[in-house]
Order: C-alpha cells, then sequence, then structure tokens
C-alpha cells in the first residue's frame, strides 16, 4: 500500500502515484505491513494504455503452438530414449531438466517440434561438468590470446 | 602427394598402433568431400553421401582399418567423419529444399543427436582436422567453442580452409581469426592443395 509521505492519504490506484496526492505531493512510501494484510484492499491495476501492445504476444503463443509437439509429448514427466533434449519446454515457464544426461552431453533444449537449440560446453580437464572457465574467460578470450 | 600423409602417419604409429583422426565443422563446411578424397587415396572407396542440404551426415561415420605400408610398417587408422556441429537445428531450414515438414523434423532431430554424439566424441579422437569454409565468416561460435575444447583435450589440431575454389574463398581471413593454429587451405571438391594438406599434417604431428 503506497502513503503520501506528506499527508499520509492511501492510494488507491496507482495512476494517482503519476499525477500525484491532492496535497501536491509527488513522494509516497510502500508499507509492506498493510499491504500484505488481509484486510488491505488490492489496488485496483489501470488498464493497459495501448491495448493493441499485448496483441503480438497472444499472436506469438498462437504461432508457437503450430509448430509445437503433440500434446502428449508435453504430457510425459521423462524422458525416453527417443528424446534428443535434456530439456524440454512443458508449458509457458515450466521445464523438464534430464539432469542425469545433462552430467553427460551438452545442453539441448527443444523449443518446438524439429526446433533445437544446443550449448556446447567449454570442457576442461576431460569433464563435461565444468560448463565455464574457473577464471571466466571466456572460449573467444582464450582463442586470442596465443595470437596477441 | 602421399609422401607427407605417409610420413604423418609414420611418425603417429610409433605411439600408437591405431589411431583416431577426427573431422569436425559445422555442417556444409565440406567435411565429407574431405573424408571421401582421404579414404580415395587410402582405401580406394569413399566414405559417405555429400550433399546441399546441411546436416546430411547425422552420425558418425567410421571408416575403419585404413591400412597403409610404409618401408616395411603396417599403419592403421580409423577416420571419423563427424556429424556438422550447430547450436541450433531448426526443421524449417530444410522445407526449402523440397523435403516436407515430417521428415525436417526428423532430420532436425537426427541432426542434433549428431551434434550432442560428436560434442561427446572429442574425448576419443586423438587428432583432429578442422575444417572451416573459407567463404564464410570463421568468427563463429562454433568454431570458436569446438576448438578450445579440442585444445583443451590437448588433442593436435590443423585448421583446414576449405574451398578455396569458389571466387570469395579468403584464406586470410581464417588465418587472421586463429592465428594460433596451423591452418592450410584446400579444395576437397577439386583436390586443390591436397598435396600440402598432408605436408602440413606430416610436419605437426611427426
Amino acid at each position: 500500500m503506497h502513503k503520501c509521505a506528506r499527508c499520509g492519504r492511501e492510494i488507491q490506484k496507482l495512476d494517482d502515484v503519476n499525477t500525484g496526492c491532492p496535497c501536491g505531493s509527488k513522494i509516497f512510501v510502500f508499507d509492506k505491513v498493510v499491504a500484505l494484510s488481509s484486510s488491505a484492499k488490492a489496488i485496483e491495476m489501470p488498464p493497459p494504455a495501448d491495448t493493441q501492445a499485448q496483441a503480438p504476444v497472444e499472436m506469438n503463443v498462437e504461432k508457437r503452438a503450430e509448430g509445437h509437439a503433440p500434446e502428449s509429448y508435453f504430457a510425459r514427466t521423462t524422458f525416453t530414449t527417443e528424446d534428443v533434449e535434456n530439456i524440454k519446454i512443458v508449458s509457458k515457464g515450466v521445464f523438464l531438466v534430464d539432469v542425469n544426461a545433462l552430467s553427460k552431453s551438452p545442453v539441448v533444449l527443444k523449443d518446438d517440434e524439429g526446433v533445437y537449440f544446443v550449448k556446447i560446453p567449454i570442457e576442461q580437464g576431460g569433464s563435461w561438468n565444468a560448463l565455464d572457465e574457473p577464471n571466466g574467460k571466456s572460449a573467444s578470450e582464450k582463442e586470442k590470446k596465443p595470437g596477441e | 602427394m602421399l609422401k607427407g600423409l605417409l610420413e604423418w602417419f609414420k611418425g603417429l604409429f610409433k605411439k600408437k598402433k591405431q589411431l583416431s583422426l577426427g573431422i569436425y565443422g559445422s555442417p556444409n563446411v565440406g567435411k565429407t568431400t574431405l573424408a571421401n578424397r582421404i579414404c580415395v587415396d587410402l582405401a580406394g572407396e569413399p566414405m559417405g553421401a555429400v550433399s546441399p542440404i546441411p546436416h546430411e551426415t547425422r552420425a558418425i561415420q567410421k571408416k575403419e582399418n585404413i591400412t597403409i605400408k610404409v618401408k616395411g610398417l603396417k599403419l592403421t587408422m580409423n577416420l571419423l567423419d563427424m556429424p556438422g556441429i550447430a547450436v541450433k537445428v531448426d526443421y524449417r531450414d530444410f522445407l526449402e529444399y523440397g523435403i516436407n515438414k515430417e521428415d525436417a523434423q526428423k532430420r532436425a532431430r537426427e541432426a542434433t543427436r549428431g551434434v550432442v554424439d560428436a560434442v561427446r566424441h572429442l574425448d576419443k579422437v586423438d587428432a583432429a582436422l578442422f575444417i572451416i569454409d573459407a567463404t564464410e565468416d570463421p568468427y563463429t561460435q562454433v568454431n570458436i567453442t569446438i576448438l578450445g575444447n579440442i585444445e583443451a583435450r590437448s588433442i593436435p589440431i590443423l585448421i583446414v580452409a576449405n574451398k578455396i575454389d569458389l571466387p570469395n574463398a579468403n584464406i586470410q581471413r581464417v588465418r587472421e581469426a586463429f592465428p594460433a593454429y596451423d591452418c592450410v587451405e584446400v579444395s576437397a571438391m577439386t583436390g586443390e592443395n591436397l598435396s600440402g594438406l598432408y605436408k602440413e599434417i606430416a610436419s605437426k604431428l611427426s
């Protein structure tokens, strides 16, 4: 809950933070205790200024769905021998990781059906577990070093 | 023409009776074409099919027991033609070659598995030829990362700048990109400077 730093008035709409308090102050403090209490009213969220701005996101989701694997694939919670990937996107923001495979192979993320991303680890000392150089140097830095 | 190569094999033979030579690089840089050249030279027959479609080689092709005889020594090696290594495999890239969607998706899955196998196989090769398309920008994530991995394993590397028969080939750009490595320019397609490749290999590893 935001309160005016001068008069203590509680802000009901986020727009008021932008326009300022009727008392003239534009400085507000956020009261975490009040905000988290069950009695606190939820601040009314203003509608998006430009409703068209969100449209491309929805279109992208639908567009992506066109190339996605069958639902049966995403319903699985395990990896099979058919799977090339060791990370799969189960749903938006939800990932399934084959930890065992990751310890032995490059990271392979399956996006859509037939679309894969591969992260090739930087090896050191014969172990694929070492994904990064201990001193933070990248492969490209390492590459340039001898020729400098 | 084969003199340099034979000398190189002779040197390696002293260290190990049977060695594995891996041919690495991005898709469509000419790995299989070069592998075929070497196989024809040493075994009298090519190794695998070549194609303008990326990821034609999706599994490690192995030519075992390629044997040559040098001054009474019998030298045997395994030549490994690796799938092209890429950081992204997208089935839509295959559609323009007339492959239908289902087959393209299958090809993408196989190609990705090939990438994984090729990377994991770095632990098993004794020496590596790293092929770079001299007509393309050599500063790629794949080139830098794979070369770093090969070097980290102390595997002898020779960079091969391929496709010098094409007018837009830029050998100097490849040399400048990776000055720490020996580099030899060839055309696996026409066979140009293959003798130079063999000589370079011999001087580097024998």
